[in-house]
């Protein structure tokens, strides 16, 4: 483990859940880790946009996953954790039913994702982690923050 | 970078612009030897610093710049609009090079030889046109030449530079009057001629000595700063609103007290170091003006007032561009040719006047012209051929309305494109980017008079006085200068929510204001949709309209926070912010609000708020009198200019025609009265139309009401339509046709 970690191929994410699936996110964009928070609703946004808060003087914009992804609501959604990610000097929280451990992995393992993935999914996805029994989704997380316009 | 070149580089900047604006009035004041020398001096700083770093096709540039500088300061050669043109050219090349030294640290390859060959030819005093060409050919030669030379190039002409030197210094010294100076630093004039390296040390010697008292600071610091500050408020505000939920402790509040009073001189100390004075934007200007007037043939004289007027310099920066537009177009559109200007009477030489001023929290910023003004008659026909309004809604439009066509995307009134401007392009972004940063423009025009734009704008964009607003328990912020007047609607205030055609609408004070809903634009459901409300009435630009809002908080000081990116597409907000209590909130940006309800185009014309009302509801409020007869007769309110009190016997007769003296001219006047008694005053209603005005003489003024609905406007009977108001016929009289018969009346003389 400890090569690994050496290792200029390893990377660290920290897991994630939406319900039953796993997915994971780089340590290194990870600012925090909070539980539900405040929000002020941003009218005529996104829908999956579920608003915007304050962390530490600075303005967090709050991404429901599933809705992301599914559009639906998560399991929980008044009660979903917060994983703030900072991407191009801004700060986002994606909402998700609950997080899990960081883990350590080897880049190479990460395989694209299947063809036949839902174009919702695919489109966030980055690759996928097979570690034993688990799936371990990657998320992109610029693709999670900007929707593409078509 | 290299630290040195990289000041070298910042300091040529600033001498360059300060150079611009000494050669127009160079060009202007050709005898003015003190401007010379000062000239001679910033190129001389330029050459010698730049033999010093190795700069070998700047020093080329400057030093034969300076060779011709040096022939005016010396009065060998006299100083015309054609050398000028030349240096002002080798400036240009000297901003590129250092502008390229800037961005790649390098500097950039190019020949010069030919800009080279015409200084050289006016150093040699030959004529110019018959020169120019020949030169360049040997020209390379000439440049490989100094290249070699390096360092030393005064070399290739001994004479006259080194005694140049000295004088140069001298005259230097003696514009300073120091004469100690020159005892100082009088034994380098010898060791100049020796040694470049020391020459060029020194002048950076003199310059720091004189810059002692300020520093130069990178922006990134001070916006750093700024952002901190900003936090600092932040918490401040915090702090405050706990204290007050705290009151009882006296320690606290009494600290908070202090640090209050603190943090706002800190905020208003930091706010100060990014204020820069308003000529900063204005610097390049009279380069503008002096080389578009040239190239048009034009005369034109630039007056610049206020420049001192400082401005936060993200603000200047924004403001640039829209400037520089304005008054570019002010010279290529505005100002008439001489011989036009002369055939009209006025001076050959158009002035354009810059002026800027504080005014309440905000920097109001005038350019204006005695040039040929807008020309209705002309933009009635762009309007026309564009399709912007038809035919029947011009002739509604006052010429103020139309005049604010000039605003439209897609417009512009020049009959020639000109490398200058004409390419329809222009007013709309200069409004649009004016609007962005929270300002607004304003455009009074007067044919053959000239025209003024005033271009109001925010101190500062970092802090900001909003108006806190809740609709449906949820906070929003409105710019407080967007906003005009609150009027509380419902219940017993006076003043309910109608509405029109299912949109909603404040009669306020015989004006009809269309209003936004935000509730039912945002999807927040309202929880008591019959209670009382409030009306932020807000202004954009000309345009007035209300937002229903449920409550009204305070103003309060907020620092704009921009959105995140997958917000910014949302265009009813132009920020967001973090308020005293933590909470974020979303800044309400009414210009985006009126693009998402749909009234893009009312906006883009700029009509005036009666007649928007009318263009959209179709709502015309007429004046209702009897004369005559017993029917009811009505105008509308729009074309009557006032109303006065007249006695028969003041009528009098001139060419056959009823007329009587108002103020000052004799005003046609239409009596409709069948009274005979001539010594009783009566009401006469002053008609305008297109600026002409004329009387109508009434039997009594009844009422104004509102008319919902369509009436032939366009035809040549005294009586237009007959319509049913209030449940009475009433005829709608033709106060175009009538005003049309009267006379001129200035608006200023009605009023005044």
């Amino acid at each position: 483990m400890a090569n690994a970690l050496t290792n200029s191929e390893s990377m660290q994410i920290l897991t994630l859940y939406m319900g039953d699936q796993k997915f994971g996110v780089p340590i290194l964009k990870v600012q925090d880790v909070l539980q539900s928070q405040k929000l002020a609703s941003v009218p005529m946004a996104e829908s999956y946009i579920e608003g915007v808060m304050n962390l530490r003087g600075r303005i967090v914009t709050a991404i429901n996953l599933r809705k992301r992804i599914e559009g639906k609501n998560l399991a929980d959604n008044d009660n979903a954790m917060n994983v703030v990610i900072e991407a191009y000097t801004e700060l986002y929280s994606i909402l998700v039913d609950r997080v899990g451990e960081v883990l350590t992995l080897n880049k190479d393992d990460v395989e694209e994702a299947p063809l036949t993935l839902d174009s919702g999914w695919r489109q966030v996805i980055q690759g996928v982690y097979q570690r034993g029994e688990e799936i371990i989704l990657m998320l992109d997380v610029d693709k999670i923050i900007y929707t593409e316009r078509t | 970078m290299d630290d040195i070149i990289a000041e070298f580089i910042a300091e040529t900047n600033e001498n360059l612009e300060e150079l611009d604006n000494d050669l127009v009035t160079l060009e202007q004041d050709p005898d003015n030897e003190q401007l010379i020398s000062q000239i001679f001096r910033v190129i001389h700083t330029i050459k010698g610093t730049c033999g010093f770093l190795g700069l070998s096709r700047l020093e080329s540039v400057a030093h034969k710049g300076e060779d011709v500088l040096g022939l005016f300061r010396d009065k060998k050669l006299d100083v015309k609009p054609a050398y000028v043109s030349v240096i002002f050219e080798a400036f240009d090349v000297i901003k590129e090079i250092v502008g390229a030294i800037e961005e790649t640290g390098q500097e950039p390859t190019g020949d010069d030889s030919q800009l080279i060959g015409k200084l050289e030819a006016i150093y040699r005093g030959e004529d110019l046109d018959t020169t120019a060409a020949a030169e360049t050919v040997d020209q390379p030669q000439e440049e490989n030449l100094i290249d070699d030379l390096e360092g030393g190039v005064w070399d290739d002409v001994p004479a006259v530079t080194a005694e140049e030197f000295g004088v140069a210094e001298q005259g230097g010294h003696e514009d300073t009057d120091d004469h100690d100076h020159v005892l100082d630093h009088g034994p380098d004039h010898i060791q100049d001629h020796e040694d470049d390296h020391k020459q060029a040390g020194k002048v950076k010697q003199q310059a720091g000595a004189a810059s002692n008292l300020s520093l130069r600071v990178s922006v990134d610091v001070l916006e750093n700063l700024m952002t901190m500050v900003s936090e600092l408020v932040l918490t401040r505000n915090q702090l405050l609103q706990i204290a007050r939920q705290n009151s009882d402790n006296d320690y606290l509040s009494s600290s908070l007290q202090r640090l209050n009073l603190v943090v706002s001189e800190l905020q208003e100390g930091v706010m100060k170091t990014r204020m820069q004075p308003v000529s900063n934007a204005w610097g390049k200007l009279p380069r503008i003006v002096r080389d578009v007037s040239q190239e048009l043939g034009k005369k034109v004289d630039l007056e610049m007032h206020g420049q001192d007027t400082e401005l936060d310099r993200q603000v200047l920066d924004l403001i640039k561009d829209p400037l520089t537009h304005m008054v570019r177009n002010s010279v290529d559109h505005g100002i008439e040719s001489p011989e036009e200007r002369a055939a009209k009477g006025k001076p050959e030489t158009g002035k354009i006047i810059l002026n800027a001023y504080h005014q309440a929290g905000h920097i109001n910023i005038e350019i204006s012209d005695d040039g040929k003004g807008l020309s209705t008659e002309k933009i009635r026909q762009k309007i026309l051929e564009k399709n912007l309004a038809t035919k029947e809604e011009l002739e509604e439009f006052s010429t103020q309305q139309i005049q604010q066509f000039i605003f439209h995307a897609s417009f512009s009134t020049a009959e020639k494109v000109t490398a200058v401007s004409g390419r329809g392009v222009g007013m709309d972004v200069v409004r649009n980017n004016i609007e962005k940063i929270g300002g607004s423009i304003e455009m009074r025009s007067e044919e053959h008079k000239g025209t003024t734009f005033t271009i109001r704008i925010p101190l500062t964009l970092a802090i900001m006085s909003s108006l806190i607003v809740g609709i449906g328990g949820q906070r929003f912020a409105v710019p407080q200068l967007a906003v005009s007047e609150l009027v509380l609607v419902g219940r017993e205030s006076g003043y309910k929510i109608e509405d029109i055609n299912d949109s909603p609408v404040l009669r306020l004070r015989e004006q009809l204001l269309p209003l936004v809903s935000l509730s039912g634009l945002f999807g927040i459901e309202d929880p008591d949709p019959d209670g009382a409300k409030y009306v932020v009435v807000t202004k954009v630009g000309a345009y007035m309209f209300g937002l229903v809002v449920d409550d009204v908080y305070e103003f309060e000081e907020i620092v704009v926070k921009p959105l995140a990116s997958n917000l910014k597409n949302i265009s009813v907000f132009s920020g967001n912010t973090i308020l005293g209590d933590g909470n974020v909130i979303m800044i309400l940006d009414p210009v985006g609000i009126l693009k998402t309800v749909g009234v893009q185009d009312v906006v883009d014309n700029q009509i005036e708020e009666g007649h928007n009302i009318k263009a959209t509801t179709r709502e015309t409020l007429l004046l209702l009198f009897r004369a005559g007869d017993e029917t009811l007769k009505a105008v509308p309110v729009d074309m009557v200019s006032r109303l006065e009190e007249i006695k028969i016997r003041d009528i009098e007769y001139s060419k056959g025609n009823q007329v009587i003296q108002y103020l000052d001219r004799l005003m046609p006047v239409f009596n409709m009265d069948k009274n005979k008694n001539d010594s009783t005053s009566r009401p006469l209603i002053i008609l305008k139309h297109e600026g002409k005005n004329a009387g109508l003489m009434v039997d009594q003024i009844i009422d104004v009401a509102k008319y919902h609905g369509e009436f032939q406007d366009n035809s040549n009977d005294n009586v237009l339509d007959s319509i049913i108001i209030n449940e009475n016929a009433a005829d709608i009289i033709n106060a175009a046709l009538l005003a049309n018969k009267g006379v001129i009346i200035s608006e200023d003389s009605v009023h005044g």
